[in-house]
């Protein structure tokens, strides 16, 4: 537990630099969410580069590794200071994501995904101190997805190094890391929009879509990049937005495909001239990109005879119409409760709110094209995706219903 | 209408706030983790009952590095070895995991065995030449590389 402690402090101090440069010298209360994800990138980063460059990872080289990169962000600067004050009802979200601590972090984590692809490649790196190329390109072990990208996988490894043995149940502490991240950041969003006890309430509503169920997966880390990319990106920071859509894209090949509904939202929103701003969501997830192709790894939904699958699936698509009839994501409840309110603020939703509900869309269509293009069966497929990838959008989703209600300000 | 509008807000609020609602995380605040820890240990490895445990024996018997062909007595990739070997590299970090299985086409392949310096058989090996025992336990066998 001490290890994973140090290294959640340790990813924060990596990432405060960062953080604080992209947030202007103004420290509001986005900045200590922000510089635990970025550290927690810097991490991966920082392992990344040393195997990319022949360095076996070590305490000494990992940490050193580390410094440099944060280094690179330290400014010498005043500091604003800008934090909304909190209000008594978040000491139930206090309570409720300390039960969820506990779930994430009471074993080893035991989700079959977690076993064969993100904690088996953290081990197997673990194991030879550097990335294991040879592990990935065997085509044996093409089940561990080996062009997912790694930042998970490495921010395990991470952990394991500072702690000097695997770390078992204590993998956990990321989710909870993601989690919380997630909702500092939207309390500081909604903070924002409306009066401390709406931001406590509308906070206290989103944990558990923030805590995520799969412990150990990418998923809650997918949820905490992609809600702060998102918010940022409607918040009008795009150099924020951009960075933590380049995260995104580093935990799972969704992020990539968030990086073009972003793009294609602002176009829809009138801000299409700012797109340009979004490069570095390019250029954090590229380096993966092509050393993975140079080591010839590649994912399962490109491979063969694409055309020709969409062309089936789109000829006859009652099968996939079926299949996500037969998975539905989460409660009917909820999803009555978020039309309610987008109906409500439907306005609202229209005039200020159109990049955030198109990006929202535009990703769940960007899911449905992978099934549309996937050389598995189709059911099987959603059954054990949908509703997973899906709640990678509910806690922006459950922002816009909330948004959406408040009342638009008078010109 | 502002207050329609009010009334139609607190129940949408409510109804996302219900629908979203996770009672285990309450739980959890009252459970027993060492329990529940316990219970947890076997669950990934729960349809081949012993699967972790032969791991485990092996990891404490060959060394670092070691090269590791997997014998299940399944036929199908799906109907049984894949569990098996998916959860294999796991238990077994820092050793190679060779399979016995081709996952595509679910014939038995011997191409890997070559390379391997173990054969591990979950609940027991079949005669495979150049291999002789190493241990066996109520989980499997743990064959070794005849000098």
């Amino acid at each position: 537990m001490i290890a994973a402690v140090v290294a959640t402090v340790m990813a924060i101090g990596a990432g405060a630099p960062l953080a604080l440069l992209l947030a202007k010298r103004r420290v509001d209360a986005r900045v200590l969410p922000e510089a635990y994800l970025l550290g927690i990138g810097v991490e991966a980063a920082a392992l990344f580069g040393l195997a990319l460059c022949g360095v076996p990872w070590s305490r000494a080289s990992a940490i050193g590794a580390v410094l440099v990169i944060a280094a690179i962000f330290v400014r010498p600067a005043s500091w604003a200071h800008a934090v909304r004050p909190y209000h008594g009802m978040d000491v139930i979200t206090v309570i409720l994501v300390a039960g969820y601590a506990r779930f994430a972090t009471v074993a080893s984590p035991t989700d079959a995904d977690y076993i064969g692809i993100w904690g088996m490649k953290a081990r197997a790196f673990d194991a030879v101190r550097g990335i294991d190329w040879a592990f990935l390109a065997q085509p044996y072990n093409a089940f561990a997805h080996a062009d997912y990208p790694l930042l998970v996988p490495l921010a395990y490894d991470f952990q394991a190094i500072v702690a000097g043995a695997w770390i078992d149940r204590w993998a956990g502490v990321l989710n909870v890391g993601f989690a919380v991240a997630t909702l500092l950041a939207v309390r500081a969003f909604l903070a924002a929009e409306t009066r401390p006890l709406f931001a406590a309430l509308g906070t206290l509503a989103l944990v558990p879509l923030a805590c995520s169920p799969w412990i150990g997966l990418a998923e809650g880390a997918m949820v905490a990049f992609g809600t702060i990319a998102l918010l940022e990106a409607r918040a009008g920071e795009l150099t924020r937005a951009a960075i933590f859509l380049g995260l995104a894209a580093s935990c799972k090949n969704e992020g990539l495909t968030l990086i073009a509904a972003v793009a294609l939202a602002l176009v829809i929103a009138g801000e299409g001239r700012r797109i340009v701003r979004l490069w570095p969501a390019i250029v954090i997830p590229l380096p993966w990109l092509i050393v993975s192709r140079a080591h010839g790894l590649h994912g399962d939904l490109g491979a063969g005879d694409v055309f020709g699958r969409a062309l089936g699936h789109l000829a006859d698509p009652m099968p996939l119409v079926r299949a996500i009839a037969a998975s539905p994501p989460g409660r009917p409840l909820f999803w009555v409760g978020i039309a309610l309110a987008l109906a409500i603020g439907i306005r609202r939703v229209v005039r200020r709110e159109r990049f955030l509900a198109a990006a929202i869309v535009l990703q769940a269509l960007a899911f449905l094209a992978a099934y549309v293009v996937t050389p598995h069966d189709v059911s099987w497929h959603v059954r054990w995706s949908w509703e997973r990838l899906l709640m990678q959008l509910v806690v922006p989703l459950g922002f816009l219903a909330f948004v959406s209600m408040l009342e638009e300000p008078r010109a | 209408m502002p207050r329609l509008r009010a009334i139609l807000a607190v129940a949408a609020f409510a109804a996302i706030a219900a629908g979203a609602f996770q009672p285990l995380y309450v739980q959890m605040l009252f459970a027993n983790a060492p329990r529940m820890r316990a219970a947890f240990e076997e669950l990934p490895y729960r349809r081949l009952p012993g699967l972790r445990r032969l791991m485990l024996d092996v990891v404490r018997t060959t060394p670092p590095g070691a090269r590791i062909a997997m014998y299940a007595p399944f036929k199908e990739w799906d109907g049984g070895y894949g569990y098996a070997f998916r959860r294999a590299p796991f238990l077994l970090a820092g050793r190679r995991v060779l399979p016995m299985l081709e996952p595509d086409r679910d014939q038995p392949t011997g191409r890997y065995l070559g390379e391997a310096e173990y054969v591990v058989c979950w609940r027991g090996c079949p005669p495979i030449d150049g291999f002789r025992q190493a241990w066996r336990s109520a989980d499997g066998e743990l064959l070794v590389r005849a000098r």
